[in-house]
Order: C-alpha cells, then structure tokens, then sequence
C-alpha cells in the first residue's frame, strides 16, 4: 500500500482564475497560494479526500483522485 | 371529372384555423384579443381532437416564446393575434428570424395605435409587420382578400415558413376575419413537412448554407441532434460569434434565402392589367372594392387595371417597375395613411395616389373611381 | 458518485473552449457545477435532455453544456420551455436563469408556469444583482445595498423567490447556496425527479458587480456568509420572529405531490375524443 509520491490533488491551472476560494475552503489548510499566484497542494498528505474543494471551485480547475482510485491507476495486485 | 365539394359558410378567421390544421400545424398558443379571438376559440376545440396543443399564454410575449419552442421540438405551430399583441411579439418574432425557427403569426388586423379601435378593421400593420422587430431580419407576410384565402393563405403560410425555416406573417384585415362567405374547402394543395437532416449529427450544422443556396433542415430537439440555438448573432453551428466573417455571413443568408428566392415568395393578382394606363395597387378586403372601382372605371372607358399583392412582404416592386413605364397613374388605396403607397412610390416616383381612409369603414368602391376618374381626366 | 470535473467533462461541448466567461469568483460555475453532478446520477441520456436559459451571465450555461439547448430572449426562457414541453413531453426541460431574468423581466411568465404546475425545472441562480450590464439592482437586491443604479442604495423591497413561486403554485420549491454546493446537486437530483414544476433556488456570490460594490469581500467571504446566514428548514421555522436578523431558510421548502399540467392537459384530450398516445 505504498501510495505517498501519488498525489491526489491535481490543480489545472490554464482554468484556473485565482479566485481563491480553495485555498480557505480546504478544512485541512492542504492548499497554498503559490508564487505565480495559483495554487498548489502544499500538504498533500494531510488531504482527507473530503471533495471541497472541487466542488468549490467556479471553474472545475481541481480534480481530485479518491485514494483506492490512485492506488488503481498506480498498481495492480 | 371534378367533383364538387358542398360548400360550407365560414368565418374568415375559422377559415384561417381550418387551413392552419389541414397545413398540419398541432400546436397553437395565444392570448385573447379581438378581433383575432375566433382563431383561438376554435383551435381550443379542435386540437384536442386530434391529440394536438392548444395553450392560452399569459401574454402575446409568451405566446411567441411557445410557438417558438414547439417549432423545435418538432411541432408546427402557430399563433394569432391583432395589433396591441403583434406589437409585443415583435420581441421573439426577431428571435424566430435570427434562429431560423419556422412558426406562423396571424395577425387579424385593427385600428391603431395602441388600443385604437378594437372592434374596427385597418391595415395599419403593413410597416410593423415588416419591420416591427429591430435589426435586419427577413420577413414573409401574406394578406388574404376573401375567407377562401384565409384557408389557402394560411397553408400557403406554413409551406414557406417550413421552406425557408422564417416566420410567416398572415395579415388579415379585420373586415376578411370576420367576414363569412359561402366557401368550397380545397381538397387537394401542397403541404411542405419539416425537412430531415440528411447528414449523421456529428455532422450536422444548423446554419450551414449548402451549395446552390439550399436551406439546412432543423433537427427538432430530442432526436440525437444536439445542437445550440440562440437570438446572438452565431456561426453556422449555432454559437454566438463575434468574428466579422461569422457574423456578415450569419446576417447575410438570413436575408438572402429570402432576397434570392422571390419568385417563389412573391405572389400577385393582376385585374385588367394588359391594356391598362392607370393601376390601382390593392390588398386584403381593399381589393374587393379596388375590383368594382376598376369596373366601374371601365365602363367609363378609363383602362383601369389591378394589381394585388397578395405577398406584402417581401414586396412585389419588380412586378411594379415592370409596367411602371405604360402607366399613367398608380392609384394606392388603403385603410392607413399610405403605408404601401410609399412603397409603390419606390418603384414609380411621381407616378402614384393614395386614397386613405383611417376612421375604421372600408374604402369603397366610389371613393377609388372617384380617384381614377381624377387622374384619368 | 463522480466528481465535478469528471462531470463537466463528460458533459462539457467537446467544441466549446474553458475557462469559461464567468469572472473569478463567481458562484454560476459552482451551480453549473451541481447541475451537471445531478444530472450524471439521473438515468437521463445527454439527447433526453433540453437545457433552456434566458439572457445574462447565468444564460451562457447553455452556451457549454452536451445537451439541446435554447439561449432565449430575456425573461422569457419558460415559455420557450413550456412550449417545448407541451409539444414533446419525453424530453426533460431544465431552464436555467438569473433573478432579474427570472422575476423582472421574467416574472409573469415564472408565477404562471407555476401555476400551471407544467412538469418544468426552474434553476434560479440568485446573485442579486444584474451581472453581466453592469451591476444594476435587480428585484432580489437587498435594500440599502448598493448598485450602479442605486447608488444611494436600494430602497425597493426584494422579493423571496422562494415564498413567491410557493404562493403561485409550484409544486417542489427548494433553496440551496454555492456554500452547500453537495446539497445543491442533491435538490437538483430531486427537482429533476419531481413530476411538476419544481424552482431550485441557488444563492450565488457576483463578488464583482455586488460584493464590491457593496464591500461584501472575496468570493470566500461572501460564500461564509451564506454559510452563516443559512438555516435548515424546520430549524428556521422555530426561530421565533424578533430573533431573525439576516437568516434565510434552505433545504427542500415545499414537496407535494399534485396533478401535472399535461397530465390534466391528456384528460381535455380524452374529453374532446382524441387519442392519448
């Protein structure tokens, strides 16, 4: 079960309108505002897959990847 | 050998819903307002019949909005209505110009402006029939003389709306809607269906001119031909465009399928015209006494003549500019103060009269020869 | 359940180009977002459905989504719907419009499809204010909010939209917020299952035309405030009434089940001898 370097948290930034909104909406503070001004998944590992976010987003610039999901695409056993 | 139908006795506007039906229009929509109402009475019995739609809106706004989203999904439709009610569907009259979306618009003309005189006949919506919505816009309107007419107009009505994917205009004088005459209801005409698409949805543009100004079929919504109708101007999928060439294009074809086709459109009644050196040009209930004028004139040794519009819009004027040159006069008779007399000018400067009459009676027949014998002398 | 950009994918026009006209921030998206959610747990097949909307920003949605749809004139998307409906009942008829689309301009023909209780779905998407001409009050504009036409502040009372279609008649009325974007999908899920007219209404931020002008803050702080405002039905109920200050009621406010338009429409049918398909 080894899925830490599969990040779930992809941010599409070409749709994305720095509005803001993830970076707060986040309960688990997992988003920052990075230096170009887009966000990015600064913690990753403390990501709950609680769906917030990308319901949130005004421009479906957030995709995000249940963990058996990631763990599907990364391995087959 | 002919068989004879038994001739039954109609209303002009009853004539008008009967051919509406036998055209294959299954949806109605409209709101009350005299002296159109009949139109309406009589499809709320009728339509049901036959598992077709008949809705009373609440205004003549929503009226034109229903028709139009029936048409789309497939359904001819149709609405009536008088001056007032034609006035506030010029809003989505526009719209159905610039989608593309055939429907047919009655209106059974009264005395205007505004209120005016509901129970009294006009022809004061020739100009707003023509250009009552903003914009550049095609228009097709028809104006039937007698309650024959009514019925063959009406499926003539629907046929071009069907063709050229356009609102059709009827205008029907109030004196011909609610005029009744013994009538023989035509048993065999033409009737234009909806077109198919002939090609798979993948590719299918609904406002692709096709070669040799053939118009693309509307795909009624629901049947896997998922595409975008707006009142923006749009490019030939649909979508709202602001590209120069998308838009010049969008403009031009909705008025080119109907400037490049007007020997189809336009259609004219010619009285006594061959020998004729004064014309009188006449529409609707008008023409019928333009005729007695005519005869009268004759009488008198005037060769008077007649020309009748019976497509207003687009209007007949190379019809006119063809004889313009053997004529003395044109003689413009009409319930308004001179709303085609203008056009006729266009074609004839100098050439032409008018004989206005505006207090809600016809025109009648010793007005209009009274007008012959004045130019004639 | 599939995720919203899963979603918009599958539903987005393969020809229509993101990121969308909206400005950053605004909640249309999240409700477009919802929207798209509910419809992919229906059975709803992309040609069954007939997306209708009126004129303003809420009316592009139609612009970008797989499915039928009209771009109306303004106010006016229902009765293009209503006669969609009426001449094809198979199809599902979503409209989608703004609050001055919808109650202004738009009013009569929204209290009247309610009371025909017509099988239509209504999604308002309220922002307050008229977006996309500038920032002009519309009916839901607070009062003493400022607009680019108010600009000493509103001072006309605005409508609740919700109480307003429940008074004309609809049959399924619900409000949600782009805050509860989970719970707005789900009333939309239950809108389209509903058989009669059914208005959802959805609380949006414009943090451009409205919050700035009236120094609501970002799009963030305009979405706590509609976290901090709402209140599930039956609890706002018991709210006694000197206790209320700015607390809106959301949730599913009326549920009933009465007879639909063409439902009635197929016994007139019957009535005149005609035959019910």
């Amino acid at each position: 079960m080894d899925t830490e370097d599969l990040d779930p948290i992809h941010i599409f930034s070409s749709w994305c309108k720095q509005c803001g909104i993830c970076t707060t909406i986040c309960p688990k503070k997992v988003l920052e505002i990075g230096p170009d001004g887009y966000p990015y998944a600064a913690r990753p590992e403390d990501c709950v897959l609680c769906g917030m976010c990308d319901a949130h987003c005004p421009d479906y610039a957030i995709t995000l990847k249940a963990k058996h999901e990631v763990k599907e695409e990364g391995e087959h056993e | 050998m002919n068989k004879r139908n038994e001739e039954v006795l109609l209303q002009g506007n009853e004539a008008c819903a009967m051919g509406a039906l036998a055209a294959g229009m299954r949806f109605f929509a409209g709101y009350p307002i005299t002296p159109s109402t009949e139109i309406a009475e009589f499809l709320s019995a009728e339509l049901p019949k036959i598992n077709g739609n008949f809705i009373q809106m609440e205004d003549e706004i929503s009226s034109m909005g229903a028709i139009i989203g029936a048409s789309l999904a497939g359904t001819k439709s149709m609405t009536a209505t008088s001056g007032p009610g034609f006035s506030l569907m010029q809003e989505n009259i526009g719209f159905a110009s610039m989608a593309e979306v055939p429907c047919v618009v009655v209106n059974v003309m009264r005395g205007g402006p505004s209120t005016g005189m509901p129970t009294r006949p006009s022809q004061g919506d020739v100009m707003q029939s023509r250009w009552g919505t903003h914009g550049d816009h095609p228009v097709i309107a028809l104006c039937p003389k007698s309650v024959l007419e009514c019925y063959t107009l009406t499926v003539r009505a629907f046929n071009l709306a069907e063709k050229y994917r356009t609102p059709v205009i009827l205008l029907i004088d109030g004196i011909v809607g609610h005029m009744w005459e013994n009538i023989e209801i035509p048993q065999a005409f033409e009737v234009t269906d909806r077109a198919k698409p002939t090609v798979p949805p993948e590719w299918y543009h609904p406002y692709e001119n096709l070669p040799g100004g053939e118009i693309t079929p509307l795909a009624p919504f629901g049947q896997g031909y998922r595409y975008h109708v707006t009142g923006m101007v749009h490019d030939r999928s649909g979508f709202p465009t602001l590209v120069h060439d998308e838009v010049e294009q969008c403009l031009k074809s909705i008025t080119n399928k109907i400037k490049n086709n007007l020997h189809d459109i336009i259609d004219i009644e010619e009285y006594l015209l061959k020998d004729a050196d004064v014309c009188v040009v006449a529409y609707g209930s008008v023409a019928r006494s333009a005729r007695e004028a005519v005869n009268m004139a004759r009488e008198e040794g005037i060769k008077a003549g007649m020309l009748r519009p019976i497509t207003l819009w687009p209007f007949p004027r190379f019809h006119l500019e063809d004889i313009a040159h053997r004529m003395k006069t044109f003689v413009v008779p009409e319930m308004n103060f001179g709303q085609v007399y203008g056009e006729v000018l266009k074609s004839s400067p100098k050439k032409a009269v008018r004989v206005t009459r505006v207090d809600g009676e016809l025109v009648t027949p010793d007005q209009i020869f009274s007008k012959i014998q004045e130019v004639s002398s | 359940m599939m995720r919203t950009p899963e979603a918009i994918y599958k539903y987005l026009r393969p020809d229509k180009k993101f990121p969308h006209v909206w400005c950053p921030g605004c909640g249309i998206g999240i409700v477009m977002g919802a929207l798209v959610r509910a419809i992919e747990n229906t059975e709803l097949t992309k040609d069954e459905i007939v997306l209708v909307s009126g004129i303003g920003c809420s009316g592009r949605i139609s612009t970008y989504l797989d499915f039928n749809t009209l771009h109306t004139t303004h106010g006016r998307a229902l009765t293009f719907a209503t006669g969609i409906k009426l001449a094809n009942p198979e199809l599902t008829v979503i409209t989608v419009m703004g609050d001055g689309d919808a109650t202004a301009i738009g009013g009569n023909h929204l209290i009247h499809a309610c009371r025909r209780n017509i099988d239509i779905n209504a999604i308002i998407i309220n922002n307050n204010i008229y977006g996309m001409t500038g920032g002009q009050y519309s009916p839901t504009t607070p009062m003493e909010s400022k607009a680019s036409t108010a600009q000493y502040g509103s001072i006309e009372k605005p409508f609740d939209i919700c109480k307003l279609v429940e008074a004309c008649g609809a049959t399924f009325v619900a409000r949600g917020t782009t805050f509860h974007a989970k719970m707005l999908d789900a009333m939309m899920l239950r809108a389209l299952n509903h058989k009669g007219f059914s208005v959802v209404e959805a609380m949006a931020q414009c943090p451009v035309q409205y919050g700035r002008r009236n120094k609501l803050g970002t799009p963030m702080d305009m979405m706590q405030w509609f976290k901090d405002n709402s209140v599930s039905s039956p609890a706002f109920d018991k709210i006694p009434p000197d206790e209320l200050d700015e607390q809106f009621p959301v949730g599913v406010l009326v549920n009933k089940e009465e007879k639909e338009y063409i439902d009635r429409y197929r016994d007139i049918v019957k009535k005149a001898g005609g035959d019910v398909p």
